[in-house]
């Protein structure tokens, strides 16, 4: 089998007396959807928070596509392929859809020490920016400001960010939080579209997406990942039924 | 087109700036016509301030950082101007460690160092400063403002305390501009580059970088940028033109002191900003405008005047939240849709 597009192994972080991730080890092949769910508090977006480089384990390592990133900084990981949607949608309010997706593009452009060209009218930004845009059904919003999206609006434009980066793993922290029943479908077809493109942590609590998207799953219980297996392994699974589905 | 923020860019707000400068040309032949000469030397004044603002407006407003020291680069540019003056009316050679140069009134080449020396400092000033963010910040600028100051008092050899005086006539390369009419056009011309420079830099992919950190830095973060050396390169452009307004300050009252650099002239600077309009680069020129018409007033009515000017701003504050740029909104009824946040 190839090599994986990302090895965590024995992650550890603490805050304090708590133990946020326990001796965590986890890969996610080259195209994989891997989904990690588990109950409210595992650490399941302290987790990701390392793999974006937000937050630095004390121990263990992480690494992406054959390189040890487990101390790059938030934003060189970006460039290096990473690409986070957050939980809690993490926006510019006064900057429009098509801007936010703009912005991702340049950042991959590399350095913005560009003074004088008026970025609104280069499209070397904006035609990728469109696509990605496009490309998780945003069209009709292209030019509205974000503080004026709807909830399930504010996380498919968070998707859109991620897609401009061109990323090799997408990190997707509950892309249906607050969903409705009819966004939350959208948002899962959206992601089943766009699953195989790229590789995807996916986390999430909407157990119907899960075991749709996934490829395989992974049960985080207080830091630690008690069960990793196909969608089929952990439905009957007693451990995760007892840990989680149960409830 | 595609705008890529709240900036209206759709609408006329490009027309302002221009109308601004334009509006000030006027004032040298209305003061002609009134035979009121002191009409120029306010209105000298108020560009020479909306320098400063306007570049403040780019750390401030487009930034997100508030910036207590630009009074400081402020003054250093104009004690560059006066020191080479001194130099050259008392025909001293001017000795930097083993360099010695000949002092200078030519503003040709004082201007641009006055800008240069304050661009040289601002980067050490901001490099320390945006270790922090915040309320901090804002105390560390002012701490800066304040060694600035003191380090003005020290030069006792350059009038100390109480500042020095521009004993020489100042000239542009071969153009004697000692004359108030024609060194107001000087400043003008500096005010119209910074409103030009400025506004392109806010459209940049480099503006569109520094608003998008200020808002949300996380954000920018997980696209791959780190905001330091964004906020560093932005910090630095504004001290230039701060030092530019500090030059043309000094050449124009033939004076500068301590008092000028002092870190209530800072707060100043941000009020003016505020005041006029963060959300725009052309804002601030009105903010310095009202703010220098309203002390002017204010004061020859009353030595109290201060209490009716902070009520003033507070009104402005609650009622036109994007200061008096908002005007426009009122003047002209916005489009729909054209709204922003």
């Amino acid at each position: 089998m190839a090599e994986p597009i990302l090895q965590v192994t024995t992650l550890m972080k603490r805050f304090g007396g708590l133990i946020a991730t326990n001796d965590l080890s986890m890969t996610v092949e080259r195209g994989e959807t891997h989904a990690i769910i588990g109950p409210n508090g595992a650490g399941k977006t302290t987790f990701v928070s390392q793999l974006q480089g937000l937050l630095t384990p004390d121990s263990g390592s992480v690494v992406l596509d054959g390189r040890d990133i487990t101390f790059e900084p938030a934003h060189k990981r970006a460039h290096l392929g990473i690409a986070r949607s957050f939980q809690i949608a993490s926006l510019v309010p006064e900057f429009t859809v098509l801007a936010h997706a703009a912005l991702a593009v340049q950042s991959r452009a590399g350095h913005s020490f560009r003074f004088w060209k008026k970025a609104w009218q280069d499209q070397s930004l904006l035609e990728p920016a469109r696509e990605a845009v496009a490309a998780v059904g945003l069209d009709s919003r292209m030019h509205s400001l974000a503080s004026d999206l709807s909830h399930g609006e504010r996380r498919q434009l968070e998707l859109a960010i991620a897609l401009a980066q061109r990323p090799t793993l997408l990190l997707l922290d509950e892309p249906m939080a607050g969903m409705g029943r009819q966004d939350g479908a959208r948002m899962t077809q959206l992601l089943a579209s766009l699953k195989r493109q790229y590789s995807i942590i996916l986390i999430e609590h909407d157990m119907d997406a899960v075991f749709k998207l996934a490829d395989r799953i992974s049960v985080l219980v207080a830091g630690h990942i008690i069960k990793t297996g196909t969608p089929d392994e952990i439905r009957n699974d007693a451990d995760v039924r007892a840990a989680y589905l149960g409830h | 087109m595609a705008d890529l923020s709240a900036n209206p860019t759709k609408s006329h707000d490009w027309l302002a700036a221009p109308l601004l400068v334009l509006a000030l040309a006027l004032v040298p032949p209305v003061s002609i016509a009134l035979g009121d000469p002191f009409l120029v030397k306010v209105a000298t004044r108020i560009v020479v301030f909306a320098i400063v603002a306007v570049a403040l407006d780019l750390v401030v407003g487009f930034g997100g950082l508030v910036s207590l020291c630009h009074a400081g680069l402020f003054g250093i540019g104009g004690y560059v101007v006066a020191i080479l003056a001194y130099h050259d009316f008392n025909a001293e050679p001017f000795g930097l460690g083993a360099l010695t140069f000949a002092g200078t009134s030519n503003l040709a080449v004082t201007l641009p160092l006055g800008a240069l020396v304050a661009g040289a400092i601002a980067p050490v000033v901001g490099a320390i400063s945006l270790r922090t963010s915040g309320p901090y910040f804002i105390m560390i600028t002012l701490a800066f403002n304040q060694m600035f100051y003191y380090a003005a008092v020290a030069l006792q050899k350059y009038g100390g305390e109480d500042g020095l005086q521009i004993m020489s006539t100042i000239t542009l390369g071969p153009l004697d501009v000692s004359n108030r009419y024609r060194f107001f056009y000087v400043a003008l011309a500096g005010l119209a580059l910074t409103l030009l420079v400025i506004t392109r830099m806010s459209a940049s992919r480099f503006g569109i970088v520094l608003r998008a950190a200020a808002a949300n830095e996380t954000r920018i973060v997980a696209v791959g940028v780190a905001p330091w050396l964004y906020r560093l390169v932005a910090f630095t452009i504004s001290g230039i033109f701060a030092g530019m307004a500090g030059a043309l300050l000094a050449a124009s009252q033939q004076f500068i002191s301590p008092v000028d650099m002092a870190w209530d002239r800072s707060g100043d600077f941000v009020v003016m900003a505020v005041l006029g309009g963060i959300a725009t680069v052309w804002g601030p020129v009105l903010g310095a405008a009202a703010f220098i018409v309203l002390e002017l007033v204010l004061s020859s009515w009353t030595q109290h005047w201060h209490l009716a000017f902070g009520l003033m701003i507070l009104l402005v504050v609650i009622f036109l939240r994007g200061g008096l740029a908002d005007l426009r909104h009122i003047l002209k009824p916005r489009t729909a849709g054209g709204a922003h946040g």
